[in-house]
């Protein structure tokens, strides 16, 4: 029983320090609607085709959001995301799979020199694989099947981010509230890459590297503004401290902004 | 949607499930990044969740599968279950030996581990928040005990420890 006491407090003191930022509500908000999103889609495909107007109000659309609707509102809005996404500033390295079974997608990474959005997620639901060395799942618990063959796929974008349906259940991007990935997505990618390599180098190179707030920002500043970001903000949050005197950032792609704040650990 | 019983509830939970993840994982910003994913999940279904006589221990069970997945992918792709030196282990944050040696049990028994000892859940919530038997969770709770204490050398006292409390 001791040993078990023990534990118990030695784990809990192990990690009291760690105190993370307050919980970013307006991301953990979207992304809880991102989700309502794709499971409207596997709903759909799932052959649920019923009237919109049947299913649209149980689905709550005030917290589904407004960027996948179908109001005037959203047209317009989606001239504003094709601005967006093929501006030389728009970054797109996340994207997510959407493989057909409700709630099943799969998260991955874009790389200026691999493969686009719809060959990745063609080879995950070819291979049935979802632990490749670029993916990461994002699903829970049931096991996926490789398949013989796979069926049309679309890459639509939005801010920041790619996602990738089948046609079937979005035959077009505007279909989906997104726009198709621009054909120059991989030129912004590899600055960005060349941008984060200095981050990276500067930042987190040694290992206990610790880099105060108007470092960060300041290597930040300049590495976004050599590679032709420009327009991206640095959100200082960093207060000097002699508990925390370590800088960290946060990268919010979709808002072009880095956010600089204090290492909580150190 | 209640938008503030929701926002409410992130940030009086929002640590402990942080630190719940970073213990399963070692890598604290894929432990805030999970645990944004698992109360992203909850506010998906804040109507049903929010309902719950402890939706915060739900949510943990989320970011504990996640993390759980998350570890195991990581190892797949390093072909190592071996921390990032540096990125995973913020060496400033005490007893360094226990998360290391925490970090070498299987990603079942640390689940297992963290929730039961960390969380201080009950074998049968442990069992329900992993998916498996309340007897597989003794074993497993009961073979990490045992593998802790080789990898820390009998740091622990035991001159008064029962096997398995749970038992």
């Amino acid at each position: 029983m001791k040993m078990h006491d023990e534990l118990r407090e030695r784990l809990s003191r192990s990690v009291e320090p760690l105190r993370p930022l307050d919980p970013p509500l307006d991301r953990i908000r979207h992304r809880g609607r991102a989700r309502a999103l794709r499971r409207r889609s596997g709903a759909v495909v799932a052959g649920l085709i019923a009237a919109v107007a049947i299913v649209a109000p149980l689905w709550d659309l005030r917290s589904v959001g407004t960027t996948h609707g179908v109001s005037p509102a959203a047209n317009a809005s989606r001239s504003a995301i094709e601005d967006a996404v093929s501006s030389p500033e728009d970054v797109l390295a996340n994207g997510v799979c959407t493989l057909w079974q409700p709630d099943a997608y799969v998260g991955f990474q874009l790389t200026s020199d691999g493969p686009d959005p719809v060959q990745i997620c063609s080879k995950i639901w070819l291979s049935g694989d979802l632990s490749g060395s670029s993916f990461g799942s994002q699903h829970e618990g049931f096991s996926f099947q490789a398949h013989d063959s796979a069926p049309p796929m679309i890459a639509c974008a939005e801010p920041g981010s790619v996602s990738v349906f089948f046609t079937s259940v979005h035959p077009t991007c505007d279909d989906a509230g997104m726009v198709p990935v621009p054909d120059g997505y991989r030129e912004p990618l590899a600055r960005w890459e060349q941008t984060f390599a200095t981050i990276k180098l500067t930042l987190t190179g040694d290992v206990g590297n610790c880099i105060d707030g108007p470092t960060a920002v300041q290597t930040w500043r300049s590495a976004l503004d050599a590679n032709g970001f420009g327009s991206w903000t640095i959100n200082d949050e960093w207060r000097n401290s002699q508990n925390e005197p370590c800088s960290w950032f946060h990268v919010a792609f979709s808002e072009q902004r880095i956010d600089i704040v204090n290492d909580v650990s150190s | 949607m209640d938008v503030e019983s929701f926002d409410r509830f992130c940030r009086d939970h929002h640590t402990s499930v942080v630190r719940t993840v970073f213990l399963i994982t070692g890598d604290r910003q894929e432990a805030e990044d999970l645990a944004q994913e698992a109360f992203a999940r909850a506010f998906e279904r804040w109507k049903t969740v929010g309902m719950l006589e402890r939706p915060e221990a739900w949510v943990q069970r989320v970011a504990a599968n996640l993390a759980v997945s998350w570890w195991r992918r990581a190892m797949v792709r390093r072909r190592a279950p071996v921390a990032r030196p540096g990125l995973v282990e913020p060496p400033e944050l005490p007893d360094p030996e226990l998360r290391t040696a925490i970090l070498q049990l299987s990603p079942a028994q640390r689940a297992a581990i963290v929730l039961r000892f960390y969380a201080d859940r009950s074998i049968e919530d442990v069992a329900e928040a992993l998916g498996k038997r309340p007897g597989t969770i003794r074993a497993l709770t009961a073979q990490g005990v045992a593998r802790l204490r080789v990898l820390l050398g009998n740091q622990f006292d035991m001159s008064e420890e029962v096997q398995d409390e749970d038992a």
